[in-house]
């Protein structure tokens, strides 16, 4: 069996892309006659459709495919739908994937050209004839359309999503209607952003790729229809932006796999700043693991700082300090209002004014009202001692007085 | 007035076709800066977006219309959304239809410029950047894509039909999404041939009118989501109806192309049988008799 080490993987996809062109020429030549429609079948349902067109592009990609890896397992939609997926490596082909949508004449409609060994899509070809947007990928390094590389969005939030969501035409029976539109309905009540419905799996994977959409589901579909999906969605990594203090911020690209230590190389290619002089926060945090993968951070707020750089600008690291200013925190309104109670009991008591100086014997003392000799800095003038009376004594006082002729 | 005889309406329509193309520009040119979504403001839910694109195109547009007719009514999305549509020949545009679209980037985004006449559409301009599509009609001289005549599929059963339908962003409470996912299931129980989302009003209109979908409704539209489209549906062959199957009205909010009138009538019965006529909740409770009484009405 041929060793699949990159060099041979690159063959195949210039195979699998030159095949896909000339079943997307096809597919526009159809276009051009506009003779789709009659030739239409009916497969499972009358929803369920396949053209003469369809047996013709498979045909095509698949001698070419056959040529180029003879010892390759084939599963494809309309010749070899039976074949089971082995762990050999498989050519997975879906020759026009949305044909409902060709028939209408709609542009969601491509040819699907995956390479599956252990069932795992390593290698993705998708070529959209009516839109000219051909998508590869292959393991490990990176998705592309026309040559260029493709992010998804990177949506974290279900409210802010755009979910592509589809209508079986395979089954229809009142169960299959109740769920499909239950979660139609739960997500319309989230709410999502908007539900769309495209109709072709291959190209509402692309969607997601190219971070057109942010989500797409779907249950009944076959491996020829997402295995060249799942490999681009997966190579499409994301994107974020990195800021700077004091300069513009760019937007950088990933891919899945791609750490920390990655990050840096390419901040230094950008700002010229060398790896071990940069300051990288996240959302505030240092970012001190450099095997710490991307896509397993939050890169909603990332910012790079020069070490070597002392200016006070420096440490604003912090997008827009009156925003987080202004986010309700209960412990630091809680420091504010006690020491602003603090300063206001100092002041009051220096200028002698606070009612409870004092506390907690009580007010502080009248000085007006104390003897002058017994005011601060006087010497107290020496006063006669009380008179300290025994208890017997005073009550031989009181009978004595008791005894006494009344005046 | 200015008289709107065809020499007159080919001059307004030769104004709107390259009003049009200077939109789109500014949105193809918005696309390769990909800023749309920095400028996101939310209007009636977090689902109805507008951006600052949406307002820089309706100043152009409108800026190129006043001046080739300073005589006209305007009714536009962002600023003129007010204004009532009088029988005096209005302009009635929409900058960006399918805004979220625009921000996601999908290429289902247009600028729609129609022309009103005593309340009904005589020349309507339809631009898709993205997909480099221009449509173009006037009353009675028919439709065209790019200069070339276009038609609709003309399919007549519902079972062969492709159906767009549409996901209100206006309001989602649960008696509207009830009405709305009812006719869903009974579109898909039908079975019509397949269900589809698009998610611009212009670009499903286009659609039906070049023959790629068989019908469009929607409830909720204004009358600059559907004024440019419904001739250009009418001239390529299709049919513009209210949801109940009655006369179309440009401020009824409710929308119904289809490819025939027999596909229309097939799709007026399941939507009859949902009332879907409003998305106001409060007038959810209308039972059947009401309901075609209404359609007698209209």
């Amino acid at each position: 069996m041929a060793d699949l080490d990159e060099s041979n993987l690159r063959r195949y996809l210039d195979e699998a892309v030159s095949a896909a062109h000339e079943a997307g020429n096809l597919m526009l030549e159809c276009f051009a006659r506009n003779d789709a429609h009659t030739s239409v079948e009916e497969k499972a349902s009358n929803a369920d459709l396949v053209t003469k067109y369809d047996r013709q592009v498979e045909e095509l990609v698949l001698t070419r495919l056959r040529a180029c890896a003879p010892d390759f397992g084939v599963v494809a939609e309309e010749t070899a739908s039976k074949e089971e997926l082995t762990d050999a490596p498989t050519w997975v082909v879906d020759p026009i994937d949305g044909t409902t949508n060709f028939i209408h004449r709609q542009a969601e409609c491509c040819v699907l050209i995956g390479l599956a060994v252990r069932k795992r899509a390593v290698l993705g070809v998708c070529f959209i004839p009516k839109m000219d947007e051909l998508y590869t990928a292959i393991k490990g390094h990176g998705a592309f359309c026309n040559g260029r590389r493709i992010a998804s969005s990177g949506c974290k939030d279900l409210t802010k999503a755009m979910v592509n969501l589809h209508f079986p035409s395979y089954s229809r029976g009142p169960k299959v209607l109740e769920r499909i539109l239950g979660v139609n309905h739960d997500l319309l009540a989230h709410p999502v952003r908007a539900i769309r419905s495209g109709g072709s799996a291959g190209v509402d994977m692309m969607h997601v790729a190219r971070g057109r959409l942010d989500a797409y589901f779907e249950v009944g579909i076959y491996p020829w229809d997402v295995c060249a999906g799942q490999i681009i969605v997966e190579e499409a990594g994301g994107k974020f932006w990195v800021n700077q203090p004091g300069q513009l911020s760019f937007e950088i690209q990933f891919n899945r796999g791609d750490r920390v230590r990655d990050l840096r190389t390419v901040i230094e290619k950008v700002t010229g700043i060398p790896p071990e002089a940069q300051e990288l926060r996240a959302n505030g945090e240092m970012v001190d693991k450099e095997g710490q993968f991307l896509e397993a951070m939050d890169l909603s707020d990332i910012w790079v700082m020069d070490d070597r750089d002392d200016s006070p600008e420096r440490g604003e690291w912090n997008p827009d300090p009156e925003e987080a200013g202004s986010r309700f925190h209960l412990p630091r309104i809680g420091t504010y209002i006690f020491s602003a109670i603090l300063t206001i009991f100092w002041v009051t008591q220096v200028a002698g004014v606070n009612p409870y100086g004092n506390w907690p014997e009580g007010p502080r003392l009248d000085w007006s009202q104390v003897p002058e000799d017994l005011r601060p800095g006087n010497t107290p003038i020496q006063r006669p001692q009380a008179l300290t009376v025994e208890p017997e004594q005073e009550k031989k006082m009181i009978e004595q007085r008791n005894k006494l002729p009344a005046a | 007035m200015a008289d709107l005889d065809e020499s007159n309406l080919r001059r307004y329509l030769d104004e709107a076709v390259s009003a049009a193309h200077e939109a789109g520009n500014l949105m193809l040119e918005c696309f390769a800066r990909n800023d749309a979504h920095t400028s996101v403001e939310e209007k009636a839910s977090n689902a109805d977006l507008v951006t600052k694109y949406d307002r820089q195109v309706e100043e152009l547009v409108l800026t190129r219309l006043r001046a080739c007719a300073p005589d006209f009514g305007v009714v536009a999305e962002e600023t003129a959304s007010k204004e009532e549509l009088t029988d005096a020949p209005t302009w009635v545009v929409d900058p960006i239809d399918g805004t979220t679209n625009f921000i996601h980037r999908q290429a289902e985004c247009c600028v729609l410029i129609g022309l009103a006449v005593r309340k009904r559409a005589v020349l309507g301009v339809c631009f898709i950047p993205k997909m480099d599509e221009l449509y173009t009609a006037i009353k009675g001289h028919g439709a065209f894509c790019n200069g070339r005549r276009i038609a609709s599929s003309g399919c007549k059963d519902l079972t062969k039909a492709m159906v767009n339908l549409h996901f209100p962003s206006y309001s989602r409470g649960p008696k509207v999404l009830e009405r709305i996912l009812g006719v869903n299931h009974d579109l898909l129980a039908h079975p019509v041939r397949a269900i589809r989302s698009g998610g611009s009003a212009g670009v499903d209109m286009m659609h039906v009118a070049r023959g790629r979908l068989d019908a469009y409704f929607e409830v909720g539209i204004y009358p600059w989501d559907v004024c440019a489209g419904q001739i250009i549906v009418e001239e390529a062959g299709g049919v513009c109806l209210d949801t109940m199957g009655g006369k179309f009205d440009l401020s009824s909010r409710r929308v119904m192309v289809a490819s025939s009138s027999e596909l229309a009538s097939q799709l007026a019965v399941h939507l009859r049988r949902r009332c879907y006529d409003t998305l106001d909740a409060e007038n959810y409770q209308c039972s059947k008799e009401e309901a075609d009484l209404k359609r007698r009405k209209t």
